[in-house]
This record gives structure tokens, C-alpha cells and sequence, in this order.
């Protein structure tokens, strides 16, 4: 039968009109009558089964009966029974032994992985794991099973459903409220600590035994959540009862903290009502709770008519701009509710307004709330300040009317309709604030202080520091008390020192002490953040030698008045650990900064930040001492914790990645980490208003890169760019930075051969580190001992051991990466002035120094062993010789070309060393292979000399 | 696992049989065991078919998903083992309940196939007249396999096999009028 002409008669007769299909197909088929009935029979066929295997067969849950299979174990985890299937699938109770005890756990197998699920999991684990509150049950483990599929281990909760509890125990609005209640903080907690839950229904709450509300699931929607947009939404779709997931969640939105005050006035609207507020694809507005009440007659009704309609309805605003800011302001107003008093929302819409400008992100969130916060807080002070009662009134009152006028322009409809970002909203703020002659100076210097200081949480340093100056001039011109001058002044002293200006940080912090101590008293919370900042300031201005006994003080005084486990005591042991690295002493530094990381881990979320910054001084201390594994993995901690607290695209967020890129190169991964540091420099520009020593350490970087690589060009590039950026930095001319730049360039040109520039480079590195007393230790001896190499190049033999002698005289504090090289540098003078037998010594102690603080193949012991080689060739070792020669060459082959003057010498050696030991062939094809190459060397004529002599 | 997957379906492309028949017993296992969580989890008497085989390819296809080469002989060949599924279930029913005894199919029963709850003599009847057509028509069968069995649309299966809608739905209803035309001659 003829398929194809089949398929086309059918087709062409299916487009004739029905009536005149039979006549077509007649005169279509002619004689083949067989063809003729072959498609009309389709035709008839077609006719009837319209709407035939449309859909297909429904498949009973009989299809798919088979036995339960019981998992036995999930990795460490025994299972003990089946609880049940949950949305993602299904749940079992299981125990591991921990530390001899039996620990329980509920295991949830996830039916549906998405992609990445695993590695969500693992970002996710470190946060998740604080979560430690009485009313969250939290995520403790997970895995992939034996079958590939991934399961999660929560902790297990033995208590009833939420609704049935309720239910069963037939609560009145007023329990369930307080059931409520102690939800909504639980939530809050979480909010505080940057998780949001994304999944809150009924079946994920339990009360247990002491009736108390415990959420589950915590971070399971973020896990289980795909990074993509439109993959998120289908995710979404399929694991979240849509009853209770706010619209802009099933229209694809990423999980906020709105989503979750939208959950949970879903929630309280079924327990209050015993209804579910929104069923899956009904579309129509939700009645108020009293309206849709299902048990418990008028007397229920009257209850929740009014003040808990309104409460609950504003929670489930399909609006998220209409819903209440935070699970906070909501439990605010049921705890207001039950006490009888009046609530927030009340003949207002004034969350509405806050709602609106806290745009989307998290720091705009936190800053709003603390511009709501500090401006009560400033309205009290003034109110406490004022000496007549008069001007109290007046005060308060022009706080209040700023206030009010600045929120009604964030009114969408006041200001045509388009969303207010944070900044724009700053901005307004400080523009209406410096015309407002009707409110009083101290008023508009305090709030344009607090302008600076939510411009500096945003990382605008800019805009912060001339916020804050403005501030600072308004304050100085008299009739302003005192502590507002000092808080003014605090503030600016601290974005200063973010901006390498550490002299007028240091002059604003003195004086900002000093004027706190006599508005509010010595002891005063005004007075201890002053004296935190000019510590802090006194370590980069007066060196930390001289800055340490200070910074004990402090740590001592506030362990002794805030406890050892307090945010106070976090910021002194930073300090400590950081004055302590800039003297090189490690272990000490490491043992402050340990203590400093384990108590911002263990408080609360408030000092989130502190905790990165004691990740970041962590690892630049591991980096130091070379133990770039550990230092790695405190900056990948670290940047967990910045792009969490203030997003990854923030300044803060890019500074760590360049840390750990730095990391990566020093332990090898030099060629990988080339595209990485060029983005990250791309990336620095954009940033380097705010932060322009960022973006002069991105060439830092690259021109670190580059050198390693053997690319001298680019390296020279690279270091001139620093040593520009260097320059655009306040102070940055005497930093520590700018002697690390011009050190580079100087290394460069050594190996260009380009001495006389190189000696030139070196002694400016040096000039730099003399004229700032904050210069670390060990650089500043690494910096010498270079200017020691270069002089032995150039042939000034004496000159060159003078100086490595001096470069190892200045070395203090522990053993580290830079401790090797100058002494290995001291060797190589040695050697070269014909003391062989003190070469090798000092070459052979560089050495042990190099295999105790790195790992044994890191690329930076090569000079130490080509040294080595090279004493023991001059002390006529040649087998030990050949050993060090070719390790140090197997060190330096994997990422240097040929002719690469390090890659050259070390092969020349080697011949000399074959030669000794009378391996002349294999000298010989060495020497011919290397010979040819040799002309690039700037040193090519010493080496052809070495290579000839035997 | 998923590994294993991609390359079991590439070599079904090169036409080895015997990868067809593991991966068939692996995605026949796979609808199963995605099936049975879905009845758990979701409290529903009956399964989304489609939503069936969508994520028992996520199971079991790579990370990065197969190529669309694959991915059409992956669907095609879910669709083939939700009909075996199917099918086997609607063997086991009627040997059960009426002692291995096939009845008398009503001619009138189209209203209840397209209601899409088939008896199951009528979803084996419908299992035999397509094995008949499989032998002249293969493309046409594992069409209706995969939108009958499978629950796919036909613009997902269009653009899957690279062929316009157009071509797609004259082939649907050449494929429905054959089958119909073989169940109530």
C-alpha cells in the first residue's frame, strides 16, 4: 500500500468542503477504486473519532501499586519507619549516632531534583545550621542515597498539625492568635538571619508537646528553588500548594521575605476561619475572614470583624507593596490586637508607603527599617536634648513633618507611578533636608549623619563621605549639641578610613571621643564607639607595635563590661588579630581571629557583618603564613557571607573574590585565575569610586598573574597601572599597596635584565615602607632583600650581602612564605660573594622554612631550591645538585615558557651539574636543546659563560 | 545513573538493540517509582501523565538535559513503556476480574474513549490494533503514543521531531483514523 500518496489524498481531501469531499476523491483516484476506499474509509473514520485519544487514560493509583519498599538507610542515617510523604516526596524517621548520642532526624527524599540541588544545599547548610530558635526546626543533614536521589535530614518533631490542633482543641481567636504570634517571630528570626522560609502552610507547622509552634522546612524552598528564572517558576508550580504561595511567587518571583507575611496571613486566615482563604485556580477576591467563617456563629464573627480582618487581609495583600514589611510589624499588630489597643493599619496605609521604598533588595530592606528605627530614635533625642519644653514640641514636631512629606513623594501616586530606589530615596532626602530651613540645624545635621551612614551601608562611600562632611559642617557651627557632633564625626571617621584616608579618620575619631565623653560621659555607648574607632585607626596611624597595648585595653574593657560573647568584644579581637598580622605574628593573630569568627557565629544576625569581616582578616592572616588551603576556604566562608549580607555584585563581595583569586595563584592555579582577575579588574574600575584601592590591588593581581607566568610585558603593564591606581587613592601613595606595586615592577624588571630601573623600583618600595610606621613587618624585608638580589646582579657583590644581611636582621614574628625568600635571597648574595659553605646553609635553612609553611609543590619554593643547587654545584655536589635542580625545575616547567630567564638558569645549572658527575652525554643534548634559547636571557652572556665553564 | 542514561539513548541513536531494551526496563521502572510518590504525595486517585513522564526524564536525563536527537528517542521511547504500563495494568485488571476472559467491546464506546477513562478490554483491544498498525505504520503508532500514552502536546512533540504542527496534526488524524477505523471497523 502506498503510504505517502495515501497521506496526501487524505490531507487535500480533508481541506474540500465535507458535501464535495466524495466527488474529489472520485475524480482525484480515478480508476483505483482501491485507493479510492482506502481513504474514504479514513475519511469516514476522521468523521467519527473527533475527539477520540485526546487525552489519555487515566492512571488509578492501582497502576501503580507495588510494595512499599523501606529504604534502610539513607548514609549515616538508619530508618526506622515510613511518616509519610511530604510535597517533595517521601518522609522517613531515621537516627544516627553523633558523638554517642542517638540523634533523630525526619529524612525527606526529593522526589524531584533540580538541578544543582546538592550544591544549593551545601551554600545553604552553614546558614541554615544557625538557624537555632524553639520554633524552627532545622535542617541538619543531607545526601544522595544509594539510587542517586538526593534526601535532606530535618529535625524530626514529634507534635500535631497545626489546624488540627486548633481544631481539635476548638482554640478562640485569641489562642490561635498567640499560636500565631510565636510563629511570626520565629519567622522574624529567620528574616533577621537572611533566610527566607518560600513554603509556609499548615502541614508545615507542628505543636508539640509544650504548645509551642514549630515551623519545618526551613530553607527547603531555597534548596529545592533553580537558580534560573523561568526554571524557578516551574519548580515553584510543582512544589508549593499554590493556596498558600503569594502571586507574585507563582508568577515566578524569587522567594522574599514578603512572600512568607503573605503565608502566614494565609494561615492565620484558615485557623481564625477554619477555610481556606484562596483555593488553586479560583481566581476571585479573598472575603474577609469574619465573612468566611465556618465554625463558631456570630459571636466568632464579631471577634474578628474589624481589627483581625484588616490584619489579615493586609498580610495577603496580593500586593506585596500593600502587605506588611516584615512578619514583625504583622506579629506587632496581633500582639496590639490582643491587647486592646489600636492597630498600625488603621485608617492608613502607611506601611503601604514604607513598603514602597524599600525596594528590593536586602540592605535596602535592613536600611529601612533602620531609617525607621533611628528616625524615632531621633525624634526622642531631641525631645530628650531640648531644654525648654517649647522647643522639644518644635523638634519633634519638624522631625515628624520631614518625615511625613519625604514619605508621601515615595507615594506612587504622588510621584507618577515609578517604584523609589533606596539611593534615589537618600537622595531626596538629603536635598528636601539641606532646603529645609524651617527644621532646626541639630535636626538636619543628626539625619543627614544618618543619610551618610545608610549611604555607607550601601557601599556609596562617595556619597556617604559627602553626606557626612555636609553633616560635619553644620554640626561645627555651633548651637548643636555635642553628641551630635560626635556621632557625626564617628561616622565620617569610619567611611574615611574605608577610603584609605587614615589621617583625617584618625583626627575626626580623636576628636569625636573627646566631645562624646563630654556631652554623654566616658562609660557612654557614644564615648565607646568613638574610642573603638580611633583604636582601630591607631594601629594604620601610629604602626601596630604602639597600637597594641591600646587594643588589649579595649578588649579587655569590654569583656569585662559587654562579656566575652558580645559584638563589642568581636570588633576588638579583629582589631587584635589584624595588628598582630601586621607583625607577623600568625598564631597569635590566627588564635584572636578564631575566637572573633566562633562568637559572630554564635550571636545572633545582627553582627552578620562582623562575622565577614572576621572570615576576611582570617584568611589574609592564613594567606600570609602560606597556608593558602585554609585561607581559601575562610574566603569562600567569607564571600558566602558578604554576597548574603550585602549581595554579589557589592564592592565588599568583589574584594573577597579577588582574595581568593589571589589565593588560587599563589598555590599554583596561575594560568585558570588569568580570565577570573581580568574580569574582577573590569569589575574594579566600575567600582573604584567607591573603592579605589580595590581596583589598584585588581592589578596588583594580574600583574602578579602575568610575572608568574613568565608574560613580563603584560606583568610591566599590570604593576604601572597599580602603582597610577595607587596614586588616586587617598594616602595610597604611602601604603603598603603602593610598596607592593613598585616591588612588582622592580621584580619584573630584573628579570628584563633592566637592573638600573629595577634597583630604582625596589628603593621606592623601600622609601615607602620607612615612611609609614603601620608598613608590615615581613614585606618590608622582602622589599629589601629584592633591592639585595638586584644589586648582586648587577655585580655589586658587597653591597648585595649588606642588604639581605640587614632584610633578615628586620625579620620578626613567624615563619611564612616571605621569611623564605629572604633568606633564600641572602643565600643567593652569599653564593655569588664565593661563600659557599654559608649559601648553602642559608639556602638549606630557606628551604625547611619553605617545606614547613607551604605545601612541598608549591611553585614559590623554586628559588630556594635553585639556590640550594647552585651551592652545592659550588660546593661540588653535583648528585645532590642535579636533586634540587630538577625539582626546582619541575616546579617552574609547568607554567613558564622555555625561555623564560628562570626556566634558562636552571637548566644551565643542570648541565654544570650533569658535567660533574660526568653524564656528558646527557649534558650534551641538554646543552645543545638549551644553547639556541639562551639569547633571550638578559643574562645571556653570564649563562653562556656558566654553561661553558666545567 | 544519568550518566548511563545519555549514553544509552546515544547508542540507541546508533541503533543497538540492546540499549533499548535497558533503558526501556530503567524508564518503564522510573514512571513507576515517579508515579507511586506522586499518588503518595499528592492525595489524588489518579496521575498527571504528562507531568509523569517530564520528570522522569529530569531523572533520569543528564543535567544538562540530552540533545534534541536524544531527547526525541527518550520521549518517544517513555511514551512506548507508559503504554506497556498501561497496558500491563489493564491485562492484570481483566484477567482478574473476569477469569481471563476478553468481552464484547459495544460499538458505541468512542464516547467513553474519549472521555479518557478506557475500560481496560478496550484499552487492550486498542493495545492490538496498534501493534497491527505498528508493523506498516511505526511513525504514525509512536505518535499516538506519545500524545495518547504520554500525555505530550503536539507542539512539544512538533518541535521535538523538527516537523511543522501542521504536518504533525494531518498526521494525528491520519494515525486517529486508522486506529479507529481498525477498533470499529
Amino acid at each position: 500500500m502506498d503510504h505517502a500518496r495515501i497521506d496526501a489524498l487524505f490531507e487535500q481531501a480533508l481541506a474540500q468542503p465535507p458535501g464535495q469531499r466524495d466527488a474529489w476523491l472520485a475524480a482525484a483516484c480515478g480508476s483505483d477504486l482501491s485507493l479510492r476506499d482506502q481513504v474514504r474509509r479514513l475519511l469516514l473514520a476522521d468523521a467519527r473519532a473527533e475527539g477520540v485519544l485526546e487525552h489519555g487514560p487515566d492512571l488509578i493509583a492501582g497502576v501503580m501499586a507495588g510494595e512499599d519498599i523501606v529504604p534502610e538507610r539513607f548514609g549515616v542515617w538508619r530508618v526506622l519507619r515510613r511518616l509519610g510523604a511530604g510535597g517533595m516526596g517521601e518522609v522517613w524517621l531515621a537516627e544516627r549516632d553523633d558523638a554517642g548520642f542517638v540523634q533523630r532526624a525526619a529524612i525527606k527524599q526529593v522526589a524531584w531534583p533540580t538541578p544543582g540541588l546538592l550544591q544549593r544545599f551545601h551554600r545553604e547548610r552553614q546558614i541554615l545550621a544557625q538557624l537555632e530558635h524553639p520554633g524552627i526546626a532545622r535542617l541538619i543533614d543531607g545526601g544522595v542515597d544509594d539510587a542517586g536521589c538526593p534526601y535532606l535530614a530535618m529535625e524530626y518533631v514529634e507534635g500535631t498539625p497545626i489546624a488540627d490542633r486548633v481544631r481539635e482543641r476548638a482554640l478562640d481567636p485569641r489562642a490561635t492568635v498567640q499560636l500565631l504570634l510565636r510563629l511570626c517571630e520565629a519567622v522574624q528570626f529567620a528574616h533577621r538571619h537572611l533566610v527566607v522560609h518560600g513554603d509556609i502552610k499548615p502541614s508545615n507547622v507542628l505543636v508539640a508537646g509544650d504548645g509551642r509552634p514549630r515551623l519545618l522546612d526551613f530553607g527547603v524552598a531555597t534548596v529545592l528553588a533553580e537558580d534560573g528564572q523561568a526554571a524557578r517558576a516551574a519548580t515553584v508550580a510543582r512544589l508549593l500548594t499554590p493556596d498558600y504561595a503569594a502571586p507574585e511567587l507563582l508568577a515566578g518571583a524569587p522567594a522574599t521575605t514578603a512572600i512568607d507575611v503573605y503565608a502566614l496571613g494565609a494561615l492565620a486566615y484558615e485557623l481564625l476561619t477554619g477555610a481556606r482563604a484562596r483555593r488553586a485556580g479560583h481566581d476571585e477576591p479573598i472575603r474577609p475572614p469574619s465573612a468566611a467563617i465556618v465554625r463558631g456563629g456570630t459571636a466568632r464573627r464579631r471577634l474578628l470583624r474589624g481589627d483581625l480582618d484588616r490584619i489579615v487581609m493586609t498580610a495577603m495583600a496580593s500586593e506585596p507593596a500593600h502587605r506588611y514589611a516584615s512578619a514583625e510589624a504583622l506579629a506587632g499588630d496581633l500582639q496590639r490586637w490582643l491587647d486592646g489597643r489600636a492597630i498600625s493599619i488603621r485608617g492608613g496605609n502607611r506601611w503601604y508607603r514604607l513598603r514602597r521604598f524599600t525596594a528590593r533588595n536586602r540592605v535596602a530592606v535592613g536600611a529601612a527599617i533602620a531609617i525607621a528605627l533611628t528616625l524615632s530614635c531621633a525624634t526622642a533625642y531631641s525631645v530628650y536634648q531640648a531644654r525648654a519644653a517649647r522647643q522639644q514640641m518644635h523638634r519633634a514636631e519638624a522631625v515628624r513633618r520631614f518625615l511625613d512629606n519625604t514619605f508621601a513623594q515615595i507615594d506612587p501616586a504622588a510621584n507618577k507611578g515609578e517604584a523609589v530606589g533606596m539611593r534615589e530615596l537618600l537622595q531626596h532626602s538629603q536635598q528636601r533636608l539641606a532646603a529645609a530651613t524651617d527644621v532646626p540645624v541639630a535636626v538636619r545635621a543628626d539625619l543627614t549623619t544618618l543619610i551618610g551612614g545608610l549611604y555607607w551601608n550601601l557601599a556609596d562611600n562617595v556619597a556617604a563621605e559627602r553626606a557626612l562632611k555636609a553633616a560635619a559642617a553644620m554640626a561645627s557651627g555651633g548651637g548643636v549639641p555635642e553628641a551630635v557632633e560626635a556621632r557625626t564625626l564617628t561616622r565620617l571617621a569610619r567611611v574615611e578610613q574605608d577610603r584609605n584616608d587614615s589621617r583625617n579618620a584618625y583626627r575626626h575619631a580623636e576628636r569625636a571621643y573627646a566631645l562624646a565623653r563630654q556631652s554623654d560621659g566616658p562609660d557612654s555607648e557614644l564615648a565607646d564607639n568613638a574610642r573603638h574607632m580611633v583604636v582601630a585607626l591607631r594601629i594604620d596611624h601610629a604602626g601596630a607595635a604602639h597600637a597594641e597595648a591600646a587594643v588589649r585595653k579595649l578588649l579587655a574593657d569590654d569583656r569585662a563590661r559587654r562579656g566575652d560573647r558580645s559584638q563589642p568584644v568581636v570588633h576588638d579581637l579583629i582589631l587584635l588579630g589584624h595588628a598582630l598580622d601586621l607583625m607577623a605574628r600568625y598564631d597569635e593573630a590566627e588564635a584572636a581571629l578564631d575566637e572573633a569568627v566562633a562568637t559572630a557565629r554564635s550571636l545572633n544576625g545582627t553582627y552578620f557583618s562582623y562575622l565577614g569581616l572576621a572570615l576576611e582578616f582570617q584568611g589574609i592572616v592564613r594567606t600570609h603564613r602560606g597556608d593558602y588551603a585554609g585561607a581559601q576556604e575562610t574566603f569562600a566562608d567569607c564571600l558566602q557571607v558578604t554576597s548574603q549580607l550585602w549581595g554579589p555584585d557589592n564592592v565588599r563581595s568583589s574584594i573577597v573574590r579577588g582574595q581568593l583569586l589571589d589565593v588560587a595563584a599563589r598555590q599554583g592555579r596561575l594560568a585558570p585565575s588569568l580570565p577570573g582577575a581580568l574580569a574582577l579588574r573590569d569589575e574594579a574600575r566600575r567600582m573604584q569610586r567607591d573603592r579605589p584601592d580595590h581596583y589598584a590591588t585588581s592589578w596588583q593581581l594580574l600583574g602578579d598573574l602575568h610575572r608568574g607566568l613568565g608574560q613580563l610585558s603584560e606583568a610591566e603593564a599590570s604593576y604601572r597601572q597599580a602603582i597610577e591606581a595607587w596614586r588616586n587613592v587617598p594616602e595610597g601613595g604611602q601604603s603598603a599597596g603602593m610598596a607592593d606595586a613598585l616591588a612588582g615592577l622592580a621584580t619584573v624588571h630584573e628579570l628584563q635584565g633592566r637592573y638600573a630601573e629595577a634597583e630604582d623600583a625596589s628603593r621606592r618600595a623601600i622609601g615607602v615602607d620607612l615612611a609609614s610606621p603601620a608598613s608590615p613587618r615581613q614585606p618590608m624585608a622582602r622589599h629589601r632583600a629584592l633591592l639585595a638580589d638586584i644589586l648582586r646582579l648587577r655585580g655589586r657583590r658587597e653591597d648585595a650581602v649588606r642588604q639581605a644581611r640587614q632584610a633578615v636582621a628586620s625579620l620578626r614574628g613567624s615563619p611564612s612564605p616571605d621569611v623564605m625568600g629572604v633568606h633564600a635571597r641572602l643565600a643567593a648574595a652569599l653564593l655569588d660573594a664565593g661563600d659557599a659553605p654559608r649559601a648553602h646553609a642559608q639556602a638549606a635553612l630557606a628551604l625547611s622554612i619553605g617545606s614547613h609553611v607551604l605545601p612541598q609543590d608549591n611553585w614559590q619554593i623554586a628559588p630556594a631550591l635553585f639556590t640550594l643547587g647552585r651551592s652545592e654545584l659550588a660546593l661540588g655536589h653535583g648528585g645532590e645538585a642535579e636533586t634540587a635542580l630538577r625539582r626546582a625545575l619541575g616546579l617552574r616547567d609547568t607554567r613558564l615558557p622555555a625561555t623564560d630567564p628562570r626556566m634558562l638558569e636552571v637548566r644551565v645549572a643542570l648541565v654544570r651539574a650533569l658535567d660533574m658527575q660526568h653524564r656528558s652525554a646527557q649534558a650534551r643534548s641538554l646543552r645543545a636543546a638549551i644553547e639556541p634559547l639562551l639569547s633571550a636571557s638578559p643574562q645571556a652572556n653570564l649563562l653562556r659563560r656558566r654553561l661553558a665553564s666545567r | 545513573m544519568r550518566q548511563d542514561t545519555t549514553e544509552l539513548v546515544q547508542a540507541i541513536g546508533r541503533g543497538e538493540v540492546v540499549a533499548l531494551d535497558l533503558l526501556f526496563a530503567r524508564v518503564y521502572g522510573e514512571l513507576k517509582r515517579v508515579a507511586r510518590r506522586q499518588l503518595h504525595s499528592a492525595h489524588s486517585p489518579t496521575v498527571d501523565t504528562t507531568g509523569l513522564v517530564h520528570d522522569a526524564y529530569l531523572k533520569l536525563a543528564s543535567p544538562q538535559g540530552l540533545d534534541l536527537h536524544s531527547r526525541k528517542h527518550f520521549f518517544a521511547l517513555a511514551a512506548k513503556a507508559m503504554r506497556q504500563i498501561v497496558v500491563d495494568h489493564a491485562r492484570a485488571h481483566a484477567a482478574g476480574k473476569r477469569g481471563g476472559g476478553v468481552a464484547a467491546v459495544a460499538l458505541d464506546a468512542a464516547a467513553e474513549v474519549a472521555a479518557g477513562d478506557m475500560a481496560p478490554d478496550q484499552l487492550l483491544q486498542l493495545d492490538r490494533a496498534l501493534t497491527e498498525l505498528e508493523s506498516q505504520q511505526p511513525r504514525l503508532v509512536a505518535l499516538i503514543e506519545m500524545r495518547f500514552f504520554a500525555g505530550l502536546e503536539l507542539a512539544d512533540i512538533a518541535a521535538m521531531q523538527e516537523v511543522s504542527e501542521r504536518t504533525l496534526n494531518r498526521d494525528w488524524r491520519r494515525a486517529r483514523a486508522e486506529l479507529y477505523a481498525a477498533l470499529y471497523p
